[in-house]
């Protein structure tokens, strides 16, 4: 892995990418319940909406729309794929 | 205070073992927002009981199904999106299921509910599920919305797969819950599912829903959901907060305004009941008791039905249509601030009409500890109680001079005593957060579902199960408490023939108002002030009728209050009662304190506990002492 992989807070508004996994200082329940919602490695998430101050962010993930907090979505790393 | 480390501690509750009866319990399990409601209410309509499982905040609810002799009990257990048990919900799902409970037997079968807008994840929950060896059902809900968007999901070849019955269900149409309803009365004799290999992970899930998918889903590869498209306005950075402003004004207009006249109808009838008793009744304690204490008190409870009933009607239609999460979406940075969250603005914001629904609008916030927090920081929000007390001492003892442009002094002080409100509540959840409050085990998530079309028979019952909540437990602590509350101004009786003003002095509230006397006296409170305080915690603008029942003044219109305040002389040594340091000593005293047994009631009944209760009466009594003395101290330094 790189020095500094890119997370999914940085992805670009409507940027698509795959996640690659989770920073290892991540909290184990957190990434337990990231998982059970789907943000698993290899799952596609798509950038959609920003919260007025940049935080939260809401993300396309499967079927599902869901929103992080950046402290959170900092932690999962993940790789750029085309729109 | 013990800190508090993990969700599950925060905050513990109250016990409801359901009887035996003999039916057979087919629990009802799914992820949030899947439809499950939608399928409970129309298996149940009517016979459904909220109660909450013990030692957890966790509402559970069942209700029993009939088809002609034949009748199943069906448990409808928390929406939840694992099985890592981390949240107090997930653990009360899981030791159901596994018949750990200690509070609820196993159920002898389980209907899942599929939601068909999210079919992926929701394999993955039922995974969990299936591994728990029960008989099972499916009920595919949204099905509709999978054909909207173009797909095909093949429910026969579904249900070969898993080995158990598929029923598709479209709620909000009706359309296939009476297959599953007939169903589920025979639910004990449903396959107990075979999983052919182990799913302990979410990998693990995720790659068995894959494998499902594939055999029995096809979707087409263009996206054209219109959630998307609305979501472009309502999510837009500039139009969506507008949006947000105008709904947070309707919603505060509906509860500030709307509810208003139905107050006032619904404790006028209170009290002209209480009349026609009096006027009938032989006069004596009983009828004292009957129409001051009981009816008044009745009076008490039934006046916060009219906000309760428009609030939640408001919350769960929104909710519903799915506006309430893109709410929580754009207020959740600035709530996050003072560690609450998006969903807290709703409950704070409705705090301004009464703390009563406030608090119990936090039901809304999934994360335990900042429910927790946005409960302790609600009383400060300046409630529709408090208008009328700062109102009346602003209009006695402000002058009203121009400030600036049209503003006057006295507006611009009410205006700024809102302010001051909501700025110590922000404040306090900040310091909660850092100090007793700490720390979220789980992280904050939010799903923003597809906007949907409200089953308003779901929202109707929404809104019943809070008035039922509210009549049947807040009401319990309530009506005793505004019958104490007449006692202690009532008894001991004093001789007959003296004025209402000298039965108060000799009464045990007198009593006590004389007895703390040393402890305000900094805060230039007598004891007739002490008196008032006392009794304004049956309700804050309590402390209003009660001052001029002690100043001996008939009547209240607003004018003669205010003349009253301004002249009333202690009788003996001609004094002035109260002045300008004393009106603005008690403002300050009344920003802060939790002057409401109501609150107090609400706030035990959803924490669980009267350990939060307690706290937060102590600390905000401790506010509003001290800013009742800073105030005091410092408007007598500027007159001299």
């Amino acid at each position: 892995m790189k020095k500094f992989p890119l997370t999914l807070d940085s992805l670009n508004e409507r940027q698509a990418a795959t996640i690659i996994g989770y920073d290892e200082e991540f909290p184990k329940e957190r990434r337990e319940r990231f998982e059970d919602l789907g943000l698993l490695p290899e799952t596609r998430v798509q950038r959609l909406h920003t919260s007025p101050f940049g935080d939260p962010i809401a993300y396309s993930i499967r079927e599902t729309v869901l929103c992080l907090r950046r402290e959170d979505a900092c932690r999962v790393y993940v790789k750029k794929v085309d729109s | 205070m013990s800190s508090l480390s993990a969700d599950a501690d925060a905050i513990k509750t109250e016990t409801t073992v359901p009887k035996d009866d003999g039916k057979k319990t087919i629990a009802l399990v799914g992820s949030p927002n899947c439809g499950k409601s939608t399928i409970f209410n129309a298996f149940t309509g009517l016979s459904q009981k909220v109660g909450n499982y013990p030692g957890v905040t966790v509402e559970g609810k069942d209700g029993v199904l009939s088809r002609g002799e034949k009748s199943v009990r069906i448990l409808d257990l928390p929406g939840l999106y694992g099985f890592t048990a981390m949240s107090p919900d997930e653990a009360v799902v899981s030791d159901v299921l596994s018949g750990k409970s200690s509070f609820e037997k196993r159920p002898d079968a389980v209907l899942f509910v599929l939601d068909g807008s999210a079919l992926h994840r929701s394999l993955g929950l039922l995974a969990s599920v299936l591994s728990e060896g029960l008989p099972t059902a499916i009920a595919v809900t949204m099905y509709d919305e999978i054909k909207t968007r173009g797909a095909r999901l093949d429910v026969e070849k579904l249900s070969s797969m898993l080995g158990v019955p598929v029923f598709p269900v479209i709620g909000h149409r009706g359309i296939g819950i009476d297959e599953a309803a007939t169903a589920a009365i025979a639910g004990a004799s449903w396959p107990i599912p075979q999983v052919d290999r182990p799913l302990k992970t979410a990998a693990d899930r995720a790659g068995w829903s894959d494998s499902i998918l594939a055999a029995v889903y096809e979707e087409p590869a263009k996206d054209t959901r219109l959630t998307r498209k609305i979501d472009a306005v309502v999510l837009h950075p500039i139009v969506g907060p507008l949006i947000f402003f105008v709904v947070m004004a309707f919603l505060f207009q509906a509860i500030f305004t709307w509810a208003g006249p139905l107050m006032d109808l619904f404790s006028g009838a209170c009290s002209s009941f209480g009349a026609w008793v009096e006027s009938w009744s032989p006069p004596g304690l009983m009828t004292q008791l009957l129409v001051h204490g009981v009816i008044d008190g009745v009076g008490a409870v039934v006046v916060f039905l009219p906000q309760i009933m428009i609030l939640f009607f408001l919350i769960h239609l929104l909710e519903a249509v799915g506006y309430m999460s893109r709410a929580a979406f754009l207020a959740d940075r600035v709530m996050g601030f003072v560690g609450l969250q998006g969903r807290s603005f709703v409950a704070l914001l409705s705090c301004h009409a009464c703390a009563v629904p406030g608090i119990m609008a936090t039901r809304s916030i999934p994360s335990q500890t900042d429910r927790l927090k946005t409960m302790l920081v609600a009383p400060f929000m300046a409630c529709s109680a408090r208008l009328p007390v700062y109102a009346l001492l602003i209009g006695a003892f402000v002058p009203d001079l121009p400030v600036f442009g049209p503003l006057r002094s006295q507006g611009v002080l009410l205006l700024a005593l809102y302010v001051i409100g909501a700025l110590t509540a922000f404040l306090s959840s900040w310091v909660l957060s850092n100090t007793i409050v700490k720390g979220n085990l789980l992280p904050f998530y939010m799903e923003l579902p597809p906007y949907r079309w409200p089953t308003m028979k779901n929202v109707f019952l929404a809104m019943w199960h809070r008035v039922s909540i509210f009549i049947g437990r807040a009401g319990r602590v309530i009506l005793p408490a505004s019958i104490l509350l007449w006692g202690l101004m009532a008894f001991p009786r004093a001789d007959a023939g003296v004025s209402p003003s000298a039965q108060i002095e000799q009464s045990i509230a007198g009593r006590m108002g004389k007895a703390i006397e040393p402890m305000f006296a900094p805060a230039g409170f007598d004891w007739r002030i002490n008196i008032g305080i006392i009794a304004s915690l049956a309700a804050r603008e309590v402390v209003v009728s009660t001052l001029a029942q002690i100043y001996g003044i008939e009547g209240d219109n607003e004018d003669g209050l205010v003349q009253m305040l301004k002249n009333a002389k202690d009788p003996k040594t001609g004094r002035k009662l109260m002045d300008f340091p004393t009106a603005m000593a008690l403002i300050a005293f009344f920003i802060f304190a939790l002057q409401c047994v109501s609150t107090l009631a609400i706030m035990r009944r959803e924490t669980g506990t009267w350990k939060w209760p307690a706290f937060a009466f102590a600390y905000m009594s401790v506010m509003a002492w001290v800013a009742a003395v800073g105030t005091y101290q410092v408007s007598c330094m500027f007159l001299s």
